[in-house]
């Protein structure tokens, strides 16, 4: 290794790594990058794309060889990949959802104690300006207890997926764990636990479920979170609480709308530098070279996470099918 | 079976159908991974398949005993599309070809119109692209390919975009209502269910081979009775009265608009999205969107007058076809539709 030079890995070169780690780690010139797909074609492209020169095919190749591996493969393999980087003792940014169980979550987080290095989630959402104001408007109390919350997040599925994991009934779940991924973690975080799931319906036929509501409580506060793959919702955020209001864009990092007791609700800008989703993706990456450098500990340490794994968990297991009329009682000929 | 288009709305239904009734066992074609999310909540087998990639059609049909040919797209997608799929079908020895077609390749008609009209150019790109891929389908019927072709009407029902989506909101922002005689014409609806069910006829009756049929719905009405009940169903308070002549003036604004907005929003949205916040325009922003999306266009008021029935009375007494869904029950489902994928919720502001 050349000195200075961090060695990191990234496994999986899909369209997260192509539109996400890559652009933002191209930017430093003290990284020493190998690629990591057992799709040789997308390797070349992707590594030809980047001017990056070390390609591998198989991960086990470079196990123990790299101080940061970035774990960016389809979600039912976060688990095994993150837990062979981490035996070695290598940091590990993993993609969300960090795993597809909350067991295999702890376990992860153990292997990284064992080994002394960190283990982070990419949940991006946590590093939104207008998130973490949420939290600390809701830390401070100014507004009150938390009565009730309701968060719609829904878009035509539109990810440049290439090899379609998200749809594979066999290894994937569906919309619950990709984008509840960040809506039950920021429920979860801004309201300082996890609530207590009250029921969970999907629209699933044995399938990964391409819509979902679920609805939850934690002592007086209520809350919804319904998500969909198949059609844009109201994408927004809606927190009730004993003495006002919190409104604000769910994919809106840069502003929200606050209300106060009887006050004409106000928008808070809350980060105007933030300009772009570029600013946040490099924060994220800068965030994990500096952790593999020692020089700081991780924005969304996987800890963090693993109860709203818990709550997809339980929602998973409580879940029961929409009426759907339409589907019901099919006439053939 | 093997159904082309599977990521689409058509095709959707014929995946769900199908598994859901039994019929058979299916394959479903998606040309990209990301229109798969509303067939992958089925336990259903589904591949990439692209119609202008030869091998990936003979790679999924191989073994095949039907296809379903729904793959939509440019001109080249439908017909360069029909002949590669009839083609790895022939090859294959496929036992049923259905190819989807449309009534749009009677062109501009009026009357009552049954199968034994001829096929008309109208200078519209997906009309004339589906008369070429129909001529393309008998040339193979004639090498032995058994191949039906149906010609739906105006097919409505959950996830219909065009006719239930885009008609909702457009009567929600106003721009579509009661339109008197810019919108007198027959409306021609078909509900999905009723369409997947003719195709499943196509495939089981042996007279439907070598035929072509007309596909429709049992109601006669015309598009303003259409927005009514529709906008009845919605339990809107009343539908705008429109002028025929605004309409026109908005349709024709709209034809120049379009174009520009197009470009502009594809190499310059964000931009525009971000100052637009930064002046505090985004209300006006939506505005614009807003007629965009809800005006009807040129092709739509002509649509909207045309004072055609497409007759399935060939498909009745043939192959037994008689479409189950009148306009009510249709549109009743499509409501709920509507609410259950939160639709409404956004068009009403409500929540």
């Amino acid at each position: 290794m050349k000195e200075g030079y961090l060695k990191i890995a990234i496994v999986g070169c899909g369209a997260i790594s192509e539109s996400y780690y890559l652009p933002a780690l191209r930017r430093h010139n003290d990284v020493e990058l190998t690629l990591v797909d057992t799709d040789e074609q997308r390797l070349e492209m992707v590594g030809n794309a980047f001017g990056t020169k070390k390609r591998i095919k198989d991960y086990h190749e470079i196990l123990g060889e790299v101080d940061g591996a970035i774990v960016a493969t389809p979600n039912s393999s976060h688990h095994r990949i993150s837990i062979d980087f981490l035996r070695e003792s290598s940091h590990v940014l993993c993609e969300k959802p960090l795993a597809v169980a909350a067991t295999d979550a702890r376990e992860m987080i153990a292997q990284a104690e064992q080994s002394g290095v960190t283990l982070s989630a990419n949940n991006i959402r946590r590093l939104y300006p207008s998130f973490q104001a949420v939290k600390k408007l809701i830390s401070e109390g100014s507004l009150g207890e938390v009565r009730s919350i309701v968060y719609l997040d829904g878009e035509d599925f539109s990810w440049p997926t290439v090899t379609g994991f998200f749809f594979d009934r066999q290894s994937s779940k569906g919309v619950l764990l990709d984008q509840g991924a960040h809506a039950l973690d920021a429920i979860c975080w801004w309201i300082g636990c996890k609530p207590d799931l009250i029921s969970c319906r999907t629209d699933s036929f044995g399938g990964p479920e391409a819509a979902v509501a679920v609805r939850f409580k934690r002592g007086s506060t209520t809350g919804e979170v319904r998500l969909s793959w198949l059609a844009r919702l109201r994408n927004r955020y809606s927190i009730e609480c004993e003495n006002g209001r919190i409104l604000g864009g769910t994919r809106d990092w840069g502003k929200l709308t606050v209300g106060l007791g009887s006050e004409k609700p106000r928008i808070m800008e809350v980060d105007p530098t933030t300009e772009s989703w570029r600013v946040l993706r490099e924060k994220m990456v800068d965030n994990f070279l500096s952790v593999v450098a020692g020089k700081a500990e991780p924005l969304v340490p996987a800890r963090e996470v693993v109860e709203s794994l818990e709550l997809i968990d339980e929602s998973y297991a409580a879940a029961e099918r929409f009426d759907m009329p339409w589907c019901d009682n099919v006439e053939c000929i | 079976m093997f159904v082309t288009g599977a990521g689409g709305f058509l095709g959707g239904r014929i995946i769900e159908m199908a598994h859901l009734c039994g019929f058979a066992k299916v394959r479903a074609g998606v040309r990209r991974w990301n229109s798969a999310a509303r067939v992958a909540r089925f336990a259903v087998d589904i591949q990439l398949c692209d119609v202008l990639d030869q091998e990936q059609l003979d790679k999924n049909i191989r073994g095949i005993d039907t296809v379903v040919h729904c793959a939509l797209g440019s001109r080249d997608v439908i017909v360069r599309g029909t002949a590669n799929a009839l083609d790895a079908a022939w090859r294959l020895g496929v036992k049923r070809f259905v190819h989807i077609s449309t009534a749009e390749v009677y062109g501009k008609v009026s009357g009552e119109i049954n199968e034994t009209f001829p096929c008309r150019s109208m200078n519209n790109e997906y009309a004339d692209a589906k008369i070429q891929a129909e001529s393309i389908c008998w040339n193979y019927n004639s090498k032995g390919l058994p191949v039906v072709i149906l010609r739906p009407s105006i097919i409505y029902g959950p996830f219909g975009n065009q006719f239930v989506v885009r008609i909702a909101q457009s009567l929600y922002a106003g721009t579509l209502g009661n339109m008197q005689n810019t919108a007198d014409g027959l409306c021609n609806l078909v509900y999905v269910d009723d369409m997947v069910r003719s195709i499943f006829y196509a495939i089981k009756d042996s007279r439907a081979v070598g035929q072509a049929f007309n596909i429709n719905g049992p109601d006669k009405l015309t598009w303003n009775e259409y927005f009514r009940e529709l906008a009845a169903a919605l339990k809107m308070p009343a539908i705008k009265d429109l002028k025929a002549t605004e309409s026109k003036v908005k349709s024709t604004a709209l034809g120049v608009l379009k174009p520009a907005a197009s470009f502009l929003g594809g190499h310059y949205g964000d931009l525009i999205l971000r100052l637009g916040s930064r002046l505090g325009l985004e209300s006006r922003i939506e505005r614009i969107r807003s007629f965009l999306r809800t005006t009807p266009s040129n092709f739509d008021l002509k649509l909207f007058s045309r004072k055609a029935h497409y007759s399935y009375e060939k498909a009745a007494n043939l192959v037994g076809y008689y479409p189950r869904y009148d306009l009510l029950k249709g549109v009743e489902l499509s409501v709920k539709w509507l609410w259950h994928e939160g639709y409404l919720e956004r068009f009403t502001g409500s929540q």
